[in-house]
């Protein structure tokens, strides 16, 4: 029972915040309504018994992505007309609403850890060893591709985000 | 024991992956436009976790884990596409001052 | 089963360690010193492509590795040397374009991480691992695209590649959860197994569906052709030439091992939707190709007509494994050598007049009468005119389409979409032979010479003597046949 409702909770908070995340003008306000809906989906991977998925989903989706996100939108100080935007920042209207569905999200969450104790139907919940010793085992390959798509990955934003070369004009055209 | 039936699951996943679509599709600002693709990429990781749940009861634990890890090399790889993606906006910001790759237009059809 | 052998995936370690090598080297050594990596970059590549082939063994089957994850058979062998036959001529024609914009080793470095992930694509076996090789292509392709990052064209053309790529590879990602969640695996075999058992599914049409419009991204597939041309115009000329053979084989090939081992089970009806959009993409292709200026974007929307052609084969891959496979592997080594070709003029043309408008190719067979036999040369094998090894690929695609039955009229299609083909590549021949003024090449850069004669040899080689790389192909496509 109170499993269905922290389903049902959950589920309607990823969904309005995703509503929202797509529909807000102001970047920034979509990206907070991104990490609410994110934070509800780890909330429903808890719920399918993927611990650890849920736990990643928090920290390296919901934290360093939206950070990044939310560094970039900084950086790029879309000027007077985002500074209009930001100075509506502060009005209730905009952050009380998400702030409510934050404060139920984790209550849904503290629910759901005391329902903890017993597992529900299908799999269970594999506990993050099982899926750690698997990542090392049968899925090594993609563990290692991932290592190098990372790799690449930073060699490709230090290309992109370098400012200027000391000394080297590049030449006009595209040859 | 759990009365949340695997359909519910696909039909979150299916919503955030229909509002996602609509997302990238509408939004011309290549943030927002990116965020529409994090929610596809959401939906995709609700489908495999729940798949991975229901699923195996009758099958190996082989099946569970495939979802799982999927997951998380999904997530893995979001956080290499959006730090890519990222560079190539702000590189386009300094050199054109927009973010709208239709503004930035340069080359005619 | 667990890691057998590890001789097999030499190829693979090659490439990791040369892209890392190549990385490393790049700041450790002084920035005069630093034009020895592309040397490097082309030696290692040979190494990959001897080491890839030396594997190379027509009676052995499919061995599975890496507890099924990937497999090493003589369709991904094959694949492999391919990949790093781009990579070596990709270095080559890159060499030039880095010394003018004085740059930056990422590049190289850059472009091994792609064939890496290319290369991996090929023998991939499993969702998790065709997804993450995959997006290790796309990614790093955008970065490309937008190398020159003080020039806004080709920043514009990595933003507009990366969304597009982006949201396919997203739409993709969705279709691989229902797969799973239909088959209860990653792993393609037994997918392919699961899915034969049941009956057809919504479910599993919609899969498919999503599935085949991400790859339909990557490969330019008509009605996702629209990022293209602008980012084929906007990339540095080197890695358009890249990006329009490397990753596009790649998506190729994804294509083929899903198609075939996933899909059995509803082949009709990928059959129907991939012949409807290979018609479309032939003419989108060849009907907007014929209006361009630009020759880097006359390429574009030549290699989306090309993409059409090669869909063909895929098609009739479906029915007649035997026929349609080495069509496609003959086909792709032809469009490299061609294109790759074409690509090598249009950068010495460029360094000259100073411009990628088709009109600088004008009276080039006064100035430089080599040259433009060449072009003149590729031109025809692009168009698919005897002798040349664009002429045989057609033949080929064309003759497994009709052997196929169902899907003759296919063939048709080709052959109408060739001759409307005809009239801009022979535009530009007109222009090199009649146009006014004789410019001269001044400097031919050792890089592109070598890129403009193996593509001259290529192309004759394979329109007079195909039968040997097609004994190859069909080894290679032996594999799928009989399913």
């Amino acid at each position: 029972m109170l499993n269905n409702f922290c389903f049902w909770f959950a589920a309607l908070v990823a969904l309005g915040a995703s509503v929202l995340a797509v529909s807000r003008r102001n970047a920034v306000h979509g990206l907070l309504w991104l990490v609410l809906s994110l934070l509800a989906v780890a909330v429903l991977f808890f719920m399918l018994g993927a611990p650890f998925a849920a736990a990643l989903e928090v920290i390296v989706y919901a934290g360093a992505i939206m950070v990044l996100f939310l560094f970039a939108v900084m950086m790029l100080h879309l000027g007077p007309a985002a500074q209009r935007q930001e100075a509506q920042w502060l009005a209730p209207g905009v952050w009380i609403a998400p702030g409510l569905l934050a404060l139920g999200l984790a209550a849904d969450l503290i629910a759901i850890a005391r329902l903890a104790g017993d597992a529900p139907a299908g799999a269970g919940i594999i506990p993050p060893e099982a899926v750690g010793a698997a990542l090392f085992g049968p899925y090594v390959i993609g563990v290692e591709l991932a290592s190098v798509l990372l790799l690449a990955g930073v060699v490709a934003a230090y290309h992109l985000g370098q400012r200027r070369d000391r000394s080297l004009g590049e030449g006009a055209g595209s040859g | 024991m759990s009365p949340v039936p695997l359909q519910a699951y696909l039909v979150v996943a299916g919503l955030l992956f229909a509002m996602g679509l609509f997302g990238v599709m509408t939004r011309r600002h290549a943030v927002a436009a990116l965020l529409g693709i994090e929610l596809m990429l959401n939906a995709a990781n609700i489908n495999l976790v729940a798949f991975s749940h229901y699923l195996s009861p009758n099958r190996a634990i082989n099946t569970v884990l495939d979802g799982q890890v999927f997951v998380l090399m999904v997530i893995a790889l979001a956080a290499c596409e959006v730090a890519v993606g990222l560079a190539i906006i702000l590189r386009l910001y300094r050199t054109m001052g927009v973010l709208n790759p239709d503004e930035a237009s340069s080359m005619k059809w | 089963m667990p890691v057998t052998n590890l001789q097999l995936f030499l190829p693979e370690l090659l490439l990791t360690g040369l892209a890392l090598a190549v990385l490393l080297l790049d700041l450790w050594l002084p920035r005069a010193r630093r034009s020895v990596l592309p040397v490097l970059s082309v030696i290692g590549l040979l190494l990959v492509g001897l080491a890839a082939a030396s594997l190379w063994d027509p009676q052995r089957g499919p061995v599975y590795d890496f507890w099924n994850s990937y497999v090493t058979d003589n369709f991904a062998i094959f694949l492999k040397v391919f990949f790093a036959a781009v990579g070596g001529l990709v270095v080559l024609l890159s060499t030039d374009f880095l010394r003018d914009v004085r740059a930056y080793g990422e590049y190289w470095s850059l472009l091994l991480f792609v064939l890496l992930g290319m290369v991996l694509l090929a023998g991939a076996n499993d969702l998790i691992t065709i997804y993450l090789a995959f997006e290790l292509v796309s990614l790093v392709s955008y970065v490309l695209a937008g190398y020159r990052r003080e020039d806004p064209k080709s920043n514009e053309a990595a933003l507009k590649y990366f969304l597009y790529g982006a949201s396919a590879s997203g739409v993709m990602i969705y279709g691989m959860s229902l797969l799973y969640g239909l088959g209860g695996s990653t792993n393609l075999q037994v997918l392919g197994e699961r899915l034969a058992s049941g009956e057809v599914t919504p479910l599993g049409a919609l899969a498919l569906m999503l599935v085949l419009t991400g790859l339909g991204y990557k490969v330019a597939m008509a009605p996702f052709q629209a990022w293209c041309p602008d980012v084929y115009e906007g990339a540095p000329t080197p890695v358009t030439a890249f990006l329009s053979v490397g990753p596009k084989a790649a998506g190729f090939a994804v294509l083929i091992r899903f198609a075939l081992s996933v899909f059995p089970s509803l082949l009709p009806q990928w059959q129907v939707v991939v012949a409807i959009l290979a018609t479309l993409t032939m003419f989108v292709g060849n009907l907007l190709a014929i209006r361009q200026q630009n020759l880097k974007r006359l390429l574009a929307y030549s290699s989306i007509a090309h993409a059409g052609y090669l869909l063909i084969g895929v098609v009739a891959a479906g029915s007649q494994a035997g026929w349609g496979l080495p069509a496609v592997l003959f086909y792709l080594v032809a469009y490299l050598l061609m294109n790759l070709g074409a690509f090598a003029l249009l950068l010495l043309v460029a360094r000259t007049r100073g411009t990628e408008e088709i009109s600088g190719f004008s009276g080039l067979a006064q100035g430089a009468p080599f040259a433009a036999a060449t072009m003149l040369i590729l031109l025809l094998s692009l168009t698919g005119i005897p002798p040349t090894g664009g002429f045989v690929g057609k033949f080929y695609l064309f003759a497994a389409a009709i052997e196929s039955g169902t899907w003759w009229w296919l063939a048709l299609v080709g052959i109408i979409n060739s001759a409307i083909s005809l009239y801009y590549y022979m535009n530009i021949a007109r222009l090199m032979y009649f146009g006014q003024p004789a410019p001269e090449l001044v400097k031919r850069p050792a890089g592109l010479s070598v890129v403009v004669w193996v593509a001259l040899i290529g192309t004759l080689g394979l329109g007079l003597v195909p039968e040997p790389l097609m004994a190859l192909a069909r080894q290679a496509g032996m594999l799928f046949v009989g399913r």
